[in-house]
Parts: structure tokens; C-alpha cells; sequence
């Protein structure tokens, strides 16, 4: 399969995901993927609410295009409200980028449960069309 | 604690023109407690700032660090190794602390990263509530350990005003307590109310900021 990660227009995503929502651990995906048209690099995480905004905030100023997290639906976090604090903070971090003029769009959530990898990519491939509009991340190759 | 809150970014990005090495600098203690000025609340401003100013095409280099507290001058001197390297400090510590850099570091621009607002407690998760206004001449054994002076609108000394609602609410605020409403509910549940009727007279301002700058002094704490 063509890679075709070496594009420069195709955006870099950073996935991070909760490990509790994919159906195995077969399934999860880690590190960087650049099959189908990606840039992304996926991480796990023991639960959606490990994301603090200090650390999503940085992953963007060391120029990811795109920083999705995926969560478990509401109501369906094993550690009970986990998911809604991450979507809080992902909230309050989405208005940050705003001020800072950055575009909110650049960090998302989305909600899904028993993920295979393909639907990972998929979360993934669904970012690239909003994010290409956003344009590239001024911070981009800014860091070393 | 004293609690301060994030200056609008588009404040600081304004006050950052010129400069090229900013250290963004927290303190542990009570601006820790209230989410503002933290170690969490550096990491994350100095990302955002960056981006910020990159994206008005200004790149800058953002270092942190957090000290125990600002405000005395044992830990503000751990800021003395990182100083020379920059050549502004936004301070996210109360008006205290950022004073405190600022003298230590005269030659350095000292930005203020918060608005310093009140001397508050955390009444639940997210939400604070100023408690103390520092008046110099505190009168909670007279107001059943609530105080009129920074939890009444109006810091009425002889409450409440008119203003109170059916529900024990003020006026101003259907979310705030009317602070002489639990005073007097308080001083009903200890059989007390008569206490009540006692007028306050006028308070002793001068102890506090009407006084000037307030000094305190120990002769025998002192070196």
C-alpha cells in the first residue's frame, strides 16, 4: 500500500483513545499509522479522562494538525463519569484554542465502544476533511 | 486562599510584543488550590500562549516554572538561575507573588498572567466563594463565623437590608445566600437571636487598605 504520509497537505492527527473502548486488545492501535491516506499516530489510554488540557494543548503546539480523543458513550465509562470529565475538559480546551485563535476544531471527541481498528482509522480518515479546511497548524515544524 | 483568575490571552499576547524569551512562572499555593496559577495552569498557558503568538507570526520561546510560593522571597530566588536566559516573566501568582518577582527582578518586565480577585474558600469542585474581604477588624464572633463584610453585597454591618428574597436569597444574585439570612438562621438554631439586635457601630477601616498599605510588625520576629 502507497504511503502516502510524505504528502504535505495530508494533515497529522494525534488519536488518543480510551482502551476501554475498543473491543480487544488486538484492536488497539499504537504509535504512527500512515496507511490509507493517514498521518496519524494513535496512543491508548486507561480511561478518556487522563487527558489533561496541559497535555493536549502541547501535543497542538508541537504542530498536530488534528487531535482527536475517543471516548466511551456517556453512561458507559467503567470508572462511571470518566468520559464526561474528559469531554469537559476537551470543552474548556476547545474554547482556549479559540482565544488563542487556533480554531476549536482542532481538538475533538468522539464516543464509540467495542472499536476495532478499522474504526479507529476511521475516526481518524472522518478528521481529515474538517481539518484541511482548518488549514495547516501554524506550529507546524516550529518545534524540534 | 486567594484566588485570582486567567487575564483574557489577547491581553497577554498584547503585552508580549518585543519579547522573544518569556518564562511563565507559577506558584504552588493558593493559586494552585484555585486552578489559575498552578503547575497544571503554567504547562497549559505556555503551549497556548505559544500558539497564540505564532499564530499572529511571532515565535517566541516559552519556559516554565513553578515555585513552592511567590511570595517568599526563599522560593523566589530558585527563579534567579532561569531569569538571565529571558527577558520577560508573566507571573500567574496572586498580586502578592508578582510583586515579590518584581522586586527581586528589577531589570526583568514582570507581566501579571491573572486578576487577583478575592480571599476565598472552595465550596465545591469548580466553584469559589469569596469568605474574607482582609477588613482589619473581624467581627465573626459577633455574625455566627459569617462574614458580612465580603459575603453581603452591600458588606452591611446591621443586616439584612430589604433586599433579601422569601428564599433566603439576595437580591442581586437568586444564587447567592443572603449572608445575614444564615446569620440570623444560625443564631435561631442557638437560641441566640437576641444577640442580633446589638447595633454593630461603624468598623475600624483604618487597620485595613483605608489605612494605607498596611505594615504589620513582631519586634520579636524580626531580625
Amino acid at each position: 500500500m502507497k504511503d502516502s504520509s510524505s504528502s504535505g497537505s495530508t494533515p497529522r492527527i494525534v488519536v488518543v483513545y480510551c482502551r476501554n473502548a475498543v473491543a480487544s486488545a488486538a484492536e488497539m492501535l499504537e504509535g504512527p499509522h500512515t496507511q490509507k491516506g493517514l498521518n496519524a499516530y494513535f496512543a491508548a489510554l486507561p480511561c478518556s479522562s487522563k487527558v489533561e488540557p496541559s497535555y493536549l494543548l502541547k501535543i497542538l503546539a508541537d504542530g498536530a494538525d488534528g487531535l482527536l480523543v475517543v471516548a466511551c458513550p456517556e453512561g458507559k465509562c467503567r470508572f462511571m463519569v470518566g468520559n464526561v470529565r474528559a469531554e469537559k475538559r476537551i470543552n474548556y480546551v476547545r474554547s482556549l484554542l479559540d482565544t488563542a485563535n487556533m480554531g476549536a476544531d482542532r481538538l475533538t471527541l468522539e464516543r464509540g465502544e467495542k472499536l476495532k481498528e478499522k474504526d479507529l482509522l476511521k475516526l481518524a480518515q472522518d478528521r481529515l476533511g474538517p481539518l484541511k479546511i482548518l488549514g495547516p497548524n501554524p506550529m507546524k515544524g516550529d518545534r524540534k | 486562599m486567594i484566588i485570582a483568575e486567567w487575564k483574557p490571552l489577547p491581553e497577554l499576547v498584547e503585552v508580549l510584543k518585543g519579547h522573544t524569551n518569556v518564562l511563565v512562572a507559577g506558584c504552588a499555593t493558593c493559586v494552585a488550590e484555585c486552578a489559575a496559577g498552578g503547575e497544571r495552569e503554567v504547562e497549559t498557558l505556555a503551549p497556548l500562549l505559544t500558539m497564540a503568538l505564532k499564530k499572529e507570526g511571532r515565535s517566541i520561546n516559552v519556559r516554565t516554572k513553578t515555585l513552592e510560593r511567590q511570595c517568599e522571597w526563599e522560593f523566589v530566588e530558585e527563579l534567579a538561575a532561569v531569569v538571565p536566559k529571558v527577558d520577560a516573566i508573566v507571573s500567574l501568582a496572586c498580586g502578592i507573588g508578582i510583586q515579590a518577582v518584581a522586586e527581586r527582578f528589577p531589570d526583568v518586565a514582570v507581566y501579571p498572567g491573572v486578576n487577583t480577585t478575592a480571599l476565598a474558600i472552595r465550596q465545591e469542585p469548580g466553584l469559589w466563594i469569596a469568605r474574607c474581604a482582609a477588613c482589619g477588624d473581624c467581627v465573626l464572633g459577633e455574625t455566627f463565623g459569617f462574614c458580612p463584610v465580603a459575603r453581603c453585597a452591600k458588606s452591611l454591618s446591621n443586616g439584612p437590608c430589604g433586599g433579601t428574597r422569601k428564599n433566603g436569597k439576595c437580591e442581586i444574585d437568586e444564587n447567592l445566600d443572603c449572608v445575614w439570612y444564615q446569620i440570623f438562621e444560625r443564631a435561631k438554631a442557638r437560641g441566640k437571636v437576641e444577640q442580633l439586635l446589638k447595633v454593630r457601630k461603624p468598623k475600624n477601616w483604618s487597620n485595613s487598605g483605608h489605612g494605607g498599605p498596611k505594615r504589620m510588625v513582631r519586634e520579636d520576629l524580626r531580625p
